[in-house]
């Protein structure tokens, strides 16, 4: 199988080098993007199955990429990771961008890793539930 | 003719009368005598007498008349009356009146006398009539001349001294008049003194009267609380006694001041209670000047400001609170995210230490065997995978970089720790010399998450910037305020979809006595109608949770209360606003250059 593609978005350079080095242990490809409208280019580019997104960033937020992303890129999981947490920024994660974890900086690489091992996981369950949901719907066209 | 009284009844009879028709020869020299007598007595009497005939001219006149008007028989006898009178018209009259027979009393008329003289006289006459026939007149003439005199003296004493009684009574009236404006006037300021008195004794400041030798001469209820004496216990006590001993001599100052007529505003003092407290006072002393305008003495206004700085220091401390709220966000954020790599490379270098650990003692003992000859080539074959296996040429390429960066994080960290601790820890309200460069760049650091995404910010100072005498967190505090709203104001034309950065420019110029701080802002203008109650409490344009309208108003309250100096701003719409800080200048500091305000570098230095 292939190793588990995970893009870190941060508009300071320091921070998503910190995360790449914190995570170079881990089984991941790991991608850094310093906006989102850079991360957006590498998604089209190339399937990305985590999205970790700070909040505030110049342009547009993480929170509204990650709205984007879903529309565009259902498949990618998607996490904030934000030095602030708002209720307002959460409310616009969750209602708008359907995320899968929120995260507060600063977060230990252990804590990083098990949220993306998690989302993972849940990304292999909704894999597997639609393999299940498609053959049963296949079934229910054609039941004899 | 006699009465005699006969009988003893008392009854009075009266005796027939008896006719005498014969005269005999003794009783016609008894008459010749008689009529001597009579002649003498006639010529003689009181009054002068003359006799008219009908045609007015004189008949006879007795010596007393010729004596009285100075002429001899021969002068006046004979003539017609007229010739003597002043009057024309009253001889007509005079003589118009006998003539109907008529009976003249106490005519006035005036007589002309030989000398030339004239006299007053008042005529008494009547006609003796003889079977109708005008005989003669019988004039009788007074000389009232004296008397006329005399009554015309008399009237004019009396006239002079109506005219002298209306000029008295006139001057009556007008000291009267006076007395009464006087009077007047003296009520009015009998009013207003006790009036002022009312003033003077409900005032909450003290206020004393001094002599120029600092003597206490009244002392009203204001000063009865503030310095704790009653003012029969202090009144004639010297000033003094109210001011600590290292104050005494610039109190003596002042009153050199006043000797000198000038008068001394809001000078800064502290006084000494009864209870030997010391209180913050503001004195304001005017000379007192007699009505010759010479100085005899000097009244004193002492205001405890020690209250008013309280409730100002605490309305300020609360404001302050309030924008650190609104910066929390960004404070917090920009402490977490250096945090954040800090940690992860932290976490990095922990491991590549234990990775290089295992491999140097890997190559020690490698070392060692190639020492005792025992090595051999498959043991350096496993020390070489040994480090691909522990990942060693990974930590030492991104070490190095790994702690740069944890360093540039920590200065981050610990210059916004630094900056929030300098914002909020409650100053002592005492004035210190502000570097104002320093505290630029710390208000920026403090506002960077609010700006940073929306506009580029530039300090330019100049080289001999001095420094101020300032009370450093309050300084401090209206920095990020003006900032705040500037980073505020860009946010509102930020996302016009051109993408393009705002600016906030910060300036700090010497200019003669004055440092002066310009604050430029690329926001929308500030709206013509709220120009004018910008620096008014809780007027505010901003949405709820952007501020209480508090901000601005302290601002002003501490560049001009606190540091006398000024705080204005020009704005135009659609291209912005600024807010120009005006502060006296202290001494000179050290040159700075001009330059891009920055993040703290690696070194941890800030480029200016």
């Amino acid at each position: 199988m292939l190793r588990p593609t995970v893009l870190f978005v941060d508009d300071e350079a320091h921070v998503t080098s910190g995360l790449k080095r914190a995570m170079h242990r881990a089984s991941y490809r790991i991608l850094t993007a310093q906006s989102a409208n850079d991360a957006l280019a590498i998604m089209a580019q190339q399937s990305v199955d985590v999205l970790v997104a700070d909040e505030k960033m110049p342009g547009i937020s993480g929170s509204e990429m990650l709205a984007i992303a879903r529309r565009d890129f259902p498949q990618t999981m998607r996490v904030i990771l934000t030095g602030h947490a708002t209720i307002e920024a959460a409310k616009r994660a969750v209602n708008e961008g359907q995320l899968h974890r929120f995260l507060t900086k600063p977060c230990t690489a252990a804590e990083l890793s098990e949220a993306i091992e998690g989302v993972l996981r849940q990304k292999d369950l909704t894999a597997d539930a639609n393999i299940v949901i498609r053959a049963l719907e296949a079934d229910a066209q054609a039941p004899w | 003719m006699t009465h005699k009284r006969s009988g003893t009844d008392g009854a009075i009879t009266r005796k027939p009368r008896r006719r005498t028709t014969l005269i005999p020869p003794q009783s016609i020299a008894a008459l010749r005598r008689q009529e001597w007598e009579l002649a003498d007595f006639i010529d003689n009497a009181a009054v002068g007498l003359h006799w008219l005939g009908p045609d007015g001219r004189i008949i006879w006149a007795n010596r007393t008349e010729l004596t009285m008007l100075g002429y001899t028989a021969e002068e006046y006898i004979g003539r017609h009356i007229a010739d003597f009178h002043l009057s024309q018209d009253a001889v007509r009259d005079i003589l118009e009146r006998l003539k109907r027979n008529q009976t003249l009393r106490d005519y006035e008329a005036q007589l002309r006398c030989k000398d030339g003289g004239i006299k007053h006289v008042v005529i008494s006459a009547n006609v003796l009539w003889l079977n109708g026939r005008f005989v003669h007149t019988r004039t009788f003439t007074r000389d009232i001349t004296e008397q006329k005199l005399a009554q015309q003296a008399l009237q004019r004493a009396h006239d002079e001294l109506e005219q002298r009684v209306r000029e008295r009574t006139a001057e009556l009236v007008r000291a009267n008049g006076e007395l009464y404006a006087e009077v007047l006037h003296r009520q009015q300021a009998d009013q207003i003194l006790s009036r002022l008195a009312a003033i003077v004794e409900s005032s909450g400041d003290a206020i004393m009267s001094l002599t120029l030798g600092g003597r206490i001469l009244t002392w009203n209820r204001g000063a009865e609380q503030l310095y704790g004496y009653a003012a029969e216990e202090i009144e004639g006590r010297r000033i003094v006694q109210l001011v600590p001993s290292e104050r005494q001599e610039h109190v003596l100052k002042l009153f050199e001041q006043i000797h000198a007529g000038e008068s001394i505003d809001h000078d800064e003092s502290i006084c000494l209670r009864k209870d030997g407290a010391r209180v913050e006072v503001l004195v304001s002393m005017w000379p007192i000047r007699n009505s010759a305008g010479a100085v005899t003495g000097a009244s004193l206004i002492a205001r405890d400001v020690a209250e008013r700085h309280r409730l100002q220091q605490q309305l300020a401390q609360a404001q302050k609170f309030e924008m650190i709220g609104q910066l929390a966000a960004g404070i917090a954020h920009e402490i977490n995210t250096p945090v954040q790599y800090i940690g992860n490379n932290i976490g990095f270098v922990e491991q590549g230490f234990a990775s290089l650990q295992r491999f140097i003692v890997a190559s020690q003992e490698l070392i060692e065997r190639v020492r005792l000859g025992t090595a051999g080539l498959e043991d350096a074959q496993r020390v070489q995978a040994l480090s691909s296996e522990l990942d060693i040429p990974y930590f030492q390429k991104e070490i190095g970089d790994a702690l740069a960066q944890s360093k540039d994080g920590v200065a981050r960290v610990a210059r916004i720790v630094r900056s929030i601790k300098e914002l909020a820890h409650p100053g002592q309200g005492r004035k210190t010399p502000v570097d104002l460069r320093r505290l630029i760049d710390s208000a920026l650091t403090m506002t960077r998450n609010e700006w940073k995404f929306i506009a580029d910010a530039t300090t330019e100072f100049d080289t001999d910037l001095p420094v101020v005498m300032g009370i450093e967190d309050e300084l401090h505090q209206v920095l990020v305020n003006i900032l705040i709203n500037a980073a505020q104001a860009i946010e509102e034309v930020a996302n016009d979809g051109t993408g393009a950065k705002g600016e906030i420019a910060v300036s700090a110029r010497h200019d003669g006595d004055w440092v002066e701080i310009r604050i430029r802002d690329t926001g929308p203008g500030i709206p013509e109608a709220a120009r004018p109650k910008l620096f008014e409490p809780f007027f505010t344009t901003k949405e709820v949770g952007k501020g209480t309208g508090q901000g601005l108003a302290i601002a002003r309250s501490v560049i001009a209360d606190r540091h006398g100096g000024t705080l204005t701003f020009t704005s135009e719409s659609g291209k912005g606003t600024t807010f120009i800080i005006r502060l006296p200048a202290g001494a000179p500091s050290e040159p700075a250059q001009p330059g891009r305000w920055q993040d703290a570098p690696a070194n941890g230095s800030v480029r200016r």
